[in-house]
């Protein structure tokens, strides 16, 4: 490096070397700042992925504890931050459109508008975050249509976007519970069904399955018998459920549970 | 540095015989002074040049190491997925069965 500078005079030599410092400096001090971020993102992947993990287990609580500790370290990050968002916080709107607005890329921001209109439908809102061309958009407008007196139905189109897994999810469950409201056993084949095949390990398993067997015909009175009395403290309120839906299943559930009689219409 | 009277070229300090004409140097105390003075300038710009070296290498090699973690060696987030939300009971209120 010496051979370029070896006519240079001593100030200029002097000069050089000053320069050289300074710029070796700067770039240690972004150097030790890149290698602080890469670690800490390093990090955070690590959080999320083992947040997902407890995610899929059903383990919310952990899941959403992984998440937040991801989230603080990479506080602009819409993958950490959307998983650790808490959907009762009355600000969770707000930090959603913040963070929609900085997400790079398309499918991060399709998630995070998709949560934020979920809660929206959810809460009898309106609609308005953009998700045109998605089917999101048509499971949001079927959740909000679901109060009514007339089964809400939705179709997907080929070609939009796939509808996130929670707004199915969301949609099928809404829609059960107008289906159960109306009598529809159709319905309630169709969403209990899908909510099965969706989450084998569904948290309402034991409600769902008992409501699959009540409508299958090739289900014993004793076999649905025993998968009710399996929900425990909810078994009474399901039976009365399902007596109201299949009537030709109440002889046997009032046999087990006595208090029916009066209360199913 | 000291200067030969009679060719001009200039010598390093502790010289008696000029390096280029070979006639014995003479100089004065001034001109001493004046050597011993750039010859100390001389080695304190050439430390400056080596520390300023070292240093610009191992920021280079600092940097680039980072620059290798944060973008070949430390793996892509996740893509964002959405958090469960209670979509409410399951089973429709006893009050709400037509």
């Amino acid at each position: 490096m010496n051979g370029p500078f070896v006519s240079w005079s001593s100030g200029q030599r002097l000069l050089l070397g000053v320069a050289l410092l300074i710029a070796g400096a700067v770039m240690l001090v972004a150097a030790a700042g890149i290698a602080w971020r890469a670690v800490q993102r390093w990090l955070a992947v690590g959080e999320l992925r083992a947040a997902h993990a407890q995610l899929h287990r059903g383990r919310l609580d952990e899941a959403r504890r992984l998440a937040a500790a991801a989230a603080e370290r990479l506080p602009r990050e819409p993958s950490a931050q959307l998983l650790a968002l808490d959907p009762a916080d009355p600000q969770a709107g707000e930090r959603l459109r913040a963070l929609a607005s900085a997400c790079e890329r398309a499918n991060d921001r399709h998630a995070v508008l998709a949560t934020l209109g979920l809660l929206q439908a959810l809460a009898g809102r309106a609609v308005d975050a953009p998700l045109e061309g998605t089917g999101d958009a048509r499971l949001l407008a079927a959740i909000r249509a679901a109060h009514g007196e007339r089964m809400a139905s939705w179709r997907l189109v080929a070609g939009e976007d796939p509808p996130q897994r929670q707004v199915l999810l969301a949609a099928h469950t809404v829609l059960l519970r107008q289906a159960l409201r109306l009598r529809s056993r159709d319905d309630v084949r169709l969403h209990a069904g899908a909510l099965l095949l969706l989450d084998p390990g569904h948290p309402r398993a034991a409600l769902l399955r008992p409501l699959l067997l009540a409508l299958s015909p090739a289900a014993a009175d004793e076999e649905l018998v025993r998968a009710v009395a399996e929900a425990r403290e909810e078994s009474e309120a399901l039976a009365r459920t399902i007596a109201a839906l299949v009537p030709e299943r109440r002889a046997a559930l009032t046999a087990r549970w006595p208090g029916l009689a009066e209360q199913t219409p | 540095m000291i200067v030969c009277q009679a060719c001009g070229h200039r010598n390093p300090l502790r010289t008696r015989y000029c390096h280029a004409c070979g006639v014995r140097l003479e100089a004065n105390l001034r001109e001493i002074a004046v050597a011993v003075e750039e010859d100390r300038e001389a080695q304190m710009a050439e430390r400056w040049l080596e520390r300023g070296r070292s240093l610009f290498l191992l920021g280079a090699f600092f940097l680039t190491c980072a620059l290798v973690l944060r973008y070949a060696v430390v793996p892509e987030l996740p893509p964002a997925v959405m958090p469960p939300i209670a979509a409410g009971p399951l089973l429709p209120p006893a009050a709400s069965a037509p």
